[in-house]
């Protein structure tokens, strides 16, 4: 799956947990730059993503992560 | 009568740990927001406490060895855990501890914890990055009175500047229930610099109280 393709379907999952869509996926994008993303939808996030791609995270990568780019990266990693 | 022993925690520990965190996250009172707000047995809640400590996650409050013990006669009586926010790029701790509870804790959980989210919002103080944090302050009960808190923070302070000369400030997070803490605090020197109150209707059901003041001192 391309980079794009995931960053889309990750934008839709982020969006629906946030409700809003006020955020644009970029490389550089955090959890601070995106309101709504806080402890409690971090972990929310994380478990959708590992649902609707189908994968599973280890902790130790998911802990390494900084930003948008890193997640995209890792998801493609494991498709 | 022996003296009391400070040193660095370990996996070893993990039983006086697990009564730390407890004993810190009710704050006084009946409920363990990492119990309630997963709608989790007590014994559950336990057997995650322990797995996440197991992983050893530097930068945050679940990793054994960000507590210093206060020992007697061999036994663990006091613990404050403590850590440098965002040290050498680890990630911030309340993203480290969201990871660590994603991880550990089932699906299930994640999904009740889901209605709490506005609480979750009003109360998620940030943490700024190259201070140090101070949580999970427990002293048995029967040791209290020995100003042993203040001797484990000294100590944490003390070895952090070590790691990092130019480290100036600490900060610590408290349920504002807990006026005894905040006036314990307030005589080492801290300062109250900000309150954050939930209207969330059922908060006390879940958590100690319905507010966290973070204070801070200089160091």
């Amino acid at each position: 799956m391309e980079k794009e393709e995931i960053g889309n379907k990750i934008f839709g999952i982020v969006s629906k947990i946030v409700e809003h869509d006020r955020f644009e996926i970029r490389d550089d994008l955090t959890a601070q730059d995106v309101d709504g993303w806080d402890s409690l939808t971090h972990m929310v996030i994380i478990n959708e993503i590992e649902d609707s791609f189908g994968v599973q995270f280890r902790l130790k990568e998911i802990n390494k992560l900084k930003n948008m780019g890193n997640l995209i990266e890792l998801v493609q990693s494991k498709l | 009568m022996s003296e009391y022993r400070i040193r660095r925690a370990s996996l070893q520990d993990q039983d006086f740990l697990l009564e730390t965190i407890i004993a810190a996250e009710k704050s006084g009172s009946d409920k363990n927001s990492l119990q309630h707000l997963f709608g989790i047995s007590e014994e559950d809640c336990k057997k995650y406490i322990l797995l996440m400590l197991d992983e050893e996650i530097e930068g945050c409050e679940f990793n054994p060895e960000s507590f210093l013990l206060a020992e007697k006669d061999g036994m663990p009586v006091a613990a404050v855990a403590a850590w440098i926010e965002n040290f050498e790029d680890a990630g911030k701790a309340d993203q480290l501890r969201s990871n660590l509870i994603g991880y550990t804790y089932p699906r299930e959980a994640m999904e009740h914890a889901k209605q709490y989210g506005q609480l979750w919002k009003d109360l998620d103080v940030q943490r700024a990055d190259g201070t140090l944090q101070i949580e999970y302050v427990y002293v048995h009960e029967e040791h209290r009175g020995h100003a042993l808190a203040g001797k484990l923070i000294a100590e944490h302070v003390k070895q952090s500047k070590e790691l990092l000369p130019t480290l100036d400030r600490m900060q610590v997070q408290l349920y504002a229930n807990n006026l005894k803490a905040q006036r314990a605090y307030e005589k080492e020197g801290f300062v109250v610099s900000s309150r954050f109150e939930t209207n969330y209707p059922s908060a006390k059901d879940v958590l100690a109280d319905n507010a966290i003041i973070l204070m801070e001192k200089n160091i």
